[in-house]
Formats: C-alpha cells, sequence, structure tokens
C-alpha cells in the first residue's frame, strides 16, 4: 500500500520509456540522421544500426548483470547528468525547428524550447512513476498513429520505387549507421534507470530497441516506396508521408505526426532531465529538475540560434555516445567492483 | 458557555450544578430531578433531539413506576441498567464531555446520586428529511434512493444492501469544537486493514474545528500532488456506496451530510453510472465510449478550434472552412476571445441558474439563451460557429459531470494554449495533464489504473462492460491495483 517501493518503474514501462525514446529520433529532419540520397539502401543503414546498437549496449548491459553501474561513482554520475541535459537539448532543438519552421512560421524556435523545458520540469518534478503511465498512453498513441498512417498509405505504395536498392556509396552507407547508432541514448539511461526497474531489464530494453528501428524501418520504407525520388528533397520525410496518406474524409493525418511527435519529445525531454535529477546526489529534487530543465532549454536555444541544425557535423552527436554509452561502461566493467548495496537491502 | 472536561462526581448535588452551569442559558436544555426508591437523581436531555414518547415509555415510566430492591446506590444503578429500562442503545459516560456529547447526539442522561457515571439512552428522535431519489446522480433503472443528513440512517442504507457482519462502520468524532461524528465504513474481508488504519490515522489527525460538510475533510485524505483532479470519490448513491465497498474501498460518511466519499478513487470512476449496470452490456460500452469522448471534447474543443482557427486553417476541410470563415470574418473579436467571453458568460449563466429560486433561474436561461443564442451572432459580435462549438462544449460536459469543475477550468487553459501557440500548445498541455493524472496515486493506487498501469482483469469495467457472468469474476479490486506497476518479477 502506502507502504509499498515508490519511484520504481514496471519492465514494460522501461520498453515503453526506450521505444519513444528511441523512435522520436527519427522523427526529426532527416538530415540530422542520415546523410546522402533517402534510398532503399538506408533500410539496410537501419538494419545494420539496429544490431550495431545493441552491440555496443553489451559492456552496460554486462554493467547491470555485473553490478557494476558507472552512476554509483558521483563524478561520473555528474558528467552523465551533462549527458543527459545535451542529449534533451539536442531533441529540444530539433523538434523546435521543426515547429517554428513548419507547424508555427510566426513563432520563435526559443519560445518553443522554453515551453518544453517546463513541461519537462514539470513532469521530471512528478518522477518516474507519473512518466511511466503516460509513457503507455504515449505508446498506444504512436504506434496507433503509425499504423493508421502506413495502412492510409498503402493505395500510393510504389514497389518500384525501392529500386535499384543502393544507390548511395559505401561511405554514406556506413556514415548513416553511425548516425543512427550514435543518436540512440537508450544505453546510457539503462544504466540511469536500472536500478529503477522491478524486473527484468535486459530483456525490455532489447526488445524496445529492435521494436523501435523495426517501426523505423517500416517507415523509412514507406517513405522511399510512396515518394520515390522526391524523398531525398524532405526535410521530415515522415512528416511529408502522414500528409500524403489521406484518406476520405481524414484529409490531413499529418496532425497525428505532429501529435505524437510532441508527446513523443515531451516524454523524452522528462525521461532525460529526470534522468539528470537522478544522476546528481546533491541538492533537493525540484532544484534539480528546475535547473536541469533550464540548461537543457540554454542548450536548445543554443543549438537552433547558433548551430545550424542541418549541417551541424555527426561527430557532436556521435562522439557522446560512444563516450557514454560504449566507453565508460567498459572501463566500468574493467576497473570497478561490483556494488551488492541495493541486493543486501532488498534481501534485508 | 464554559465547559470543563472532567469526570462526573459521585454527589448529586455537583453533578447537578454543573449540569446547570454549563447549560445556562440553553433554552432547550430539559432537566428533570426525580427521586428513585429514596435515592435522588436527574434525567437530562436536548429538547429536539430526542423522540419524547420513547423518553417517556422506554425511559422513564420503567424507571420511575417499578419498585427495585438495592443494597447500594451502584447496585441501584446496575439494575436500571440491566432490568429496567426498555431502550436497545444504551452506554455509560464517565466524563462530562462524554454525557455532553450523548446529550447533543439525541440521547437521554440520567444521573444516580452516589454513582460517579450516567447512564445514557438512545432515543434520538430529531427532525430529518425522508429518503429521497437522488438529485445529482439520477437513474433511469435501479434504485431511488439516497443518502440523507442523518448518519444512522445512511448507516442503514448501506447495512440492508450488504447484509454481513463483514460490513464494518468505525465512528470516530472529528472538529475540536463540534466534535461531528464520522463513519468509516468498510468491508473487512475486501479492504486492507492497512487502508483503513491509513485513513483513519488521517481523519484523526485532521485539525479542525468542525466538520460541516464533507469537503473540510477532503485534504486529509486526498493526495498530496498539486491536480486539478481528485483522488476522493463521492456519491449520494447507497447502491454505488455498496458497489465501492465490495471493491476493498472505503467509504466516510459524516453526521449532517447527504453525501458519503470513498476512496481510493480512480479516474475511470468518473465515466461509470448505475444504469451502466442495468442495461445491456452493448449499450454501456456504447455509453461509456461516449462518456469518454464528451469528456475530450468538453475539454480539447474550444481549445482546438481556436487553434486549428488561428494557426492551422489548412487541416480543416475547404469547404468547411469557407462557411466558418465568413462567419467569424465580420466578428470584431479574435478567436480566443471570442471563445474566453462566451465561457464565461455561460459559465455566469450556469451559476446564476444554480442559486438563484427556481421560478428566476428559468428567466436566466431564457434571457441567457436568447441574448448569447441570438443577438450576438445577428450583432455580429460572435460567430455562429463559434456559439456551436461553446454549447457542444457545455452540454459535453455535463455528461461527465464528476469532472465538471476540472473540465470548466481546463478548458480555459486549453484556448489560452490553442491561441498562443496553436496545436503545440494543445497537445504539450495535455501531455501535462495526463502526466499529472498518471502521477497520483491515492493511498499506493494509481488514479490512472487498471488502464496504465494496465490490468486486465479489472478492464471488463472500464471502456465497457462485460455481462454479470464474467463481471462478477472480473470487477475492479483496488487491493490488486495498488502498486501494480512496481513489484513485478526478478531483479535484472
Amino acid at each position: 500500500m502506502t507502504q509499498a517501493k515508490r519511484d520504481r518503474v514496471a519492465p514494460i514501462s522501461i520498453f515503453f520509456l526506450f521505444y519513444i525514446s528511441r523512435i522520436v529520433i527519427s522523427l526529426t529532419n532527416v538530415q540530422s540522421i542520415s546523410m546522402g540520397m533517402m534510398k532503399t539502401d538506408i533500410l539496410i543503414s537501419v538494419l545494420s544500426a539496429m544490431g550495431i546498437t545493441l552491440i555496443t549496449a553489451l559492456p552496460a548491459i554486462y554493467c547491470c548483470r555485473k553490478h557494476k553501474n558507472p552512476f554509483d561513482v558521483k563524478w561520473v554520475g555528474f558528467f552523465y547528468a551533462i549527458y543527459f541535459i545535451y542529449l534533451a537539448g539536442v531533441n529540444i532543438s530539433r523538434f523546435s525547428y521543426f515547429a517554428s519552421t513548419t507547424l508555427n512560421p510566426n513563432s520563435k524556435a526559443w519560445m518553443f524550447s522554453a515551453i518544453i523545458a517546463l513541461c519537462a520540469f514539470y513532469g521530471a518534478y512528478l518522477g518516474i512513476e507519473g512518466l511511466s503511465r503516460f509513457s503507455a498512453f504515449g505508446f498506444s498513441l504512436l504506434v496507433g498513429s503509425i499504423l493508421v498512417a502506413l495502412i492510409f498509405s498503402l493505395k500510393n505504395y510504389q514497389e518500384i520505387n525501392l529500386y535499384p536498392v543502393i544507390e548511395n556509396d559505401s561511405t554514406e552507407i556506413l556514415k548513416n549507421i553511425l548516425l543512427m547508432t550514435g543518436n540512440s541514448s537508450e544505453i546510457a539511461l539503462l544504466l540511469c534507470l536500472s536500478k529503477k526497474v522491478n524486473g527484468k531489464v535486459i530483456k525490455p530494453y532489447v526488445w524496445s530497441v529492435i521494436a523501435a528501428f523495426f517501426t523505423i524501418f517500416l517507415l523509412f520504407l514507406f517513405v522511399i516506396a510512396v515518394m520515390g525520388d522526391a524523398a531525398t528533397m524532405q526535410t521530415f520525410p515522415i512528416y511529408t508521408l502522414f500528409q500524403l496518406s489521406k484518406n476520405g474524409i481524414f484529409e490531413r493525418i499529418d496532425v497525428l505526426y505532429i501529435s505524437f511527435w510532441i508527446f513523443g519529445i515531451f516524454i523524452k525531454s522528462v525521461l532525460l532531465v529526470y534522468c539528470a535529477s537522478i544522476s546528481v546526489k546533491a541538492m533537493k529534487k525540484s532544484t534539480k529538475c528546475i535547473i536541469f530543465a533550464v540548461l537543457s532549454f540554454a542548450v536548445a536555444t543554443c543549438l537552433t540560434e547558433l548551430v545550424e541544425i542541418n549541417t551541424a557535423p555527426p561527430i557532436i552527436y556521435v562522439a557522446p555516445f560512444f563516450v557514454f554509452s560504449v566507453f565508460i561502461p567498459i572501463m566500468t566493467l574493467v576497473f570497478k567492483k561490483r556494488n551488492y548495496g541495493d541486493e543486501l537491502v532488498e534481501k534485508f | 458557555m464554559v465547559i470543563r472536561m472532567d469526570t462526573l462526581y459521585t454527589e448529586y448535588d455537583k453533578n447537578k450544578k454543573k449540569f446547570e452551569d454549563d447549560f445556562k442559558d440553553c433554552s432547550d436544555f430539559l432537566m428533570r430531578e426525580t427521586v428513585i426508591c429514596g435515592e435522588k437523581g436527574f434525567f437530562c436531555v436536548m429538547d429536539g433531539l430526542i423522540d419524547s414518547l420513547q423518553l417517556s415509555q422506554l425511559i422513564m415510566s420503567p424507571i420511575l413506576e417499578r419498585d427495585i430492591s438495592f443494597h447500594d446506590n451502584q447496585d441501584l444503578q446496575n439494575k436500571i441498567k440491566l432490568s429496567v429500562v426498555n431502550s436497545l442503545e444504551m452506554n455509560e459516560a464517565t466524563t462530562f464531555k462524554d454525557c455532553y456529547f450523548f446529550l447533543m447526539s439525541g440521547f437521554c442522561v440520567f444521573v444516580l446520586d452516589g454513582c460517579n457515571k450516567a447512564l445514557v439512552f438512545g432515543i434520538q428522535g430529531w427532525a430529518k428529511r425522508s429518503i429521497d431519489e437522488p438529485t445529482n446522480e439520477s437513474n433511469v433503472k435501479g434504485a431511488k434512493e439516497c443518502f440523507i443528513e442523518a448518519l444512522n440512517d445512511n448507516k442503514a442504507l448501506l447495512r440492508k444492501r450488504l447484509k454481513t457482519h463483514h460490513l464494518k462502520f468505525k465512528q470516530i468524532k472529528l472538529g475540536s469544537a463540534a466534535n461531528t461524528p464520522v463513519v468509516i465504513a468498510y468491508v473487512d474481508n475486501r479492504a486492507d486493514p492497512e487502508l483503513v488504519r491509513e485513513i483513519e490515522h488521517r481523519l484523526k489527525g485532521a485539525n479542525l474545528n468542525t466538520v460541516v460538510d464533507y469537503g473540510e475533510i477532503l485534504p486529509f485524505v486526498d493526495t498530496d500532488i498539486k491536480s486539478f483532479f481528485s483522488c476522493v470519490g463521492n456519491t449520494e448513491r447507497p447502491d454505488a456506496a455498496v458497489s465501492k465497498l465490495l471493491e476493498g474501498r472505503i467509504v466516510i460518511m459524516i453526521e449532517g451530510t447527504p453525501f458519503a466519499i470513498y476512496l481510493p478513487y480512480l479516474f475511470s470512476d468518473n465515466f461509470q453510472s448505475v444504469d451502466d449496470y442495468d442495461n445491456p452490456p452493448f449499450h454501456s460500452g456504447f455509453i461509456r465510449v461516449l462518456k469518454y469522448f464528451s469528456f475530450v471534447i468538453s475539454v480539447f474543443l474550444p481549445g482546438i478550434y481556436v487553434a486549428v482557427g488561428t494557426f492551422h486553417q489548412e487541416l480543416i476541410p475547404t469547404n468547411l472552412l469557407y462557411t466558418i470563415a465568413s462567419e467569424e470574418i465580420t466578428t470584431p473579436f479574435s478567436l480566443t476571445t471570442e471563445a474566453i467571453i462566451l465561457l464565461v458568460l455561460y459559465e455566469i449563466m450556469r451559476e446564476a441558474g444554480i442559486r438563484l429560486p427556481k421560478a428566476i433561474g428559468h428567466a436566466v436561461s431564457i434571457i441567457g439563451g436568447i441574448i448569447i443564442g441570438e443577438t450576438t451572432v445577428t450583432a455580429g459580435l460572435i460567430g455562429a460557429p463559434m456559439l456551436v462549438v461553446i454549447a457542444m462544449t457545455a452540454i459535453s460536459s455535463y455528461v461527465v459531470y464528476p469532472l465538471y469543475e476540472s473540465v470548466s477550468f481546463l478548458r480555459f487553459l486549453f484556448i489560452l494554449f490553442g491561441g498562443m501557440f496553436g496545436m503545440y500548445g494543445i497537445i504539450l498541455g495535455a501531455g501535462v495533464v495526463f502526466i499529472n493524472i498518471c502521477s497520483l496515486n491515492p493511498f499506493g493506487v494509481p488514479l490512472s489504473s487498471p488502464i496504465s498501469p494496465l490490468d486486465r482483469h479489472s478492464l471488463g469495467d472500464i471502456f465497457y462492460r462485460e455481462t454479470w457472468l464474467k463481471l462478477s469474476k472480473r470487477k475492479v479490486r483496488v487491493n490488486k491495483l495498488r502498486g501494480a506497476d512496481i513489484d513485478t518479477g526478478k531483479k535484472r
């Protein structure tokens, strides 16, 4: 009852959270997550990225299994907090860019960033339980919207558009794989949230990655099959796919895209601000949430105002990924002693 | 009236003086001195709270007319208690505070010389409203009884529906000045004893002067997260209260309040009504879906209309866009202003309609309807489509009446969000509202359960209603929903 463990989530919620967290990346302007042309070979990149994401998660998975968590070291936790804030900033800036260029062209991007940051503060302050429950709604909405869009796109589906299969050169394909892998934040989130899950954490993580990449695969497949060569010209190809998916009175299905991207970005921002707040041990929860929400707004504003989001060098996404998702977990596995603290407390 | 709360004296005169001093200038306080078998004693009651016939026939006549043999005064009092009076409800009071509480509760207090405790006999008989038809939760089929202001009658209404000794009524007194009786009702083999203890503890911790209505104890049993949505349900229907008790919930009833509150509360409770269980399942399911749809309309429709009309005209089908544009282009206000003006006017009329005497209330409705419905549109102040939107919103909000307070406030917020940020503001605002609902954990039971966290066994009475063949096995049990999303499986 009231004595039940609080501030914990079920494994299924981790699946929802990670699925949403991964899939919102694909909704952004395609230039920031891929290179070259939007051709069938991008599907190969998606599948390869899925495999590599799972492989790169191995050190983190072993960290969870062996009870060696980098977050047990205070100063490492602090750096992870910075990383999460950076990721929150990147995600918010990507959405603000869309909102200010496509949704409400008369409004400034920083305004959208400010509102998301404010909402992220509130959500993070409420805690992981509410977020995990809300993620179930977000997941249902997201999957429902995607299914509706794909079903309504079937009539425009032209297999011929998928050929020739490979048009980008091997360097671009490799870069796409790298970019898609490097845009993942779920490995760091897995490490951060592993202690917050009452149940198996690895299984939902693996399934969330597979499901998210499979959904992205389907979306890109339809984008290419429906739009053909025109897909390359689109800044937001999935948005365009939704716009084209008309059927009878449902003339504008793109509103679904807008809705679930906003829900997705909201959930992801809350999750990242929350994770940042639990990565740092000092200060009150509300203070941490406010500070990190403001910082994520600052990062987002810097990225939208100072860096051209379409032409941002991929290294700014990929390098932090390898440091925080691969390098630090490996170092933790090698150098850190096992921490049985929680296990003992639970047994006690 | 200054009351010193100490124990009764053995001396007759001291007790009598104390009663007389404390009830000085209380014209409804009645005291009758008497001699019983040669011993002095007095009866006292509060006029209006007792049944005079019962007092005479069940209490006074037997005591005064019987010749009782006894050793001492204590023995006399015991014999009166055990074999003389005919009253069933009988108790002993050792302090003046207890005596006064019983007096105010419609008891007759009998004090005998040489005894330091008083006998109290329940002969309540105050004026009360008869058990009537529910006015706020009316139904087509099913029972037509509702709670009234008398706590004992309310207890009886529950007891006659739930003929089991497992139904418990734990009574406590709340309010340092008023000592209002409050009953915590629960079914002991269904409700969690810890939950009962927690609620009792919280109620006893309520530092209140008086408890006049249930609203006063809500903050003490509601969740601590600031929210637009309450985590405590209320009902005026005994049948609804009984069904909640059988789900393992706790019902709280207060003397003088024709409503019972129950908890833990689920968000889905807002969409259930008694008729759902009398109608065929397909119809109940249809009505449930309509209710959820009405909730969405009542909160979001004006905001979405403002957002689409202001920022996303391309989302409206062309023909409809022409119709709306031709109406709205002639009005002097923006869509946001129009929506707010109309809603404010509607809320004013609603409030006036509720508070005014019925005859004038109708007049207000007619005047309001003509002025808003006809004149504002004809004068070109408000667009007709906006009027339709607000009318739909207003009607929809009555479909889910338990949420009216939350809905009426939220839609203003969504109009502002829609007017300032378009669909972006609406959806983000919806996200914040939903995450707020999801964060609420009244007594460890998530408000959003059994939808999220999902409990398949409890889903049979959420979006649709299964037949009783299945429902009897699968109905909501709040104990099973408690912490459903946090205690699962093994680690790693």
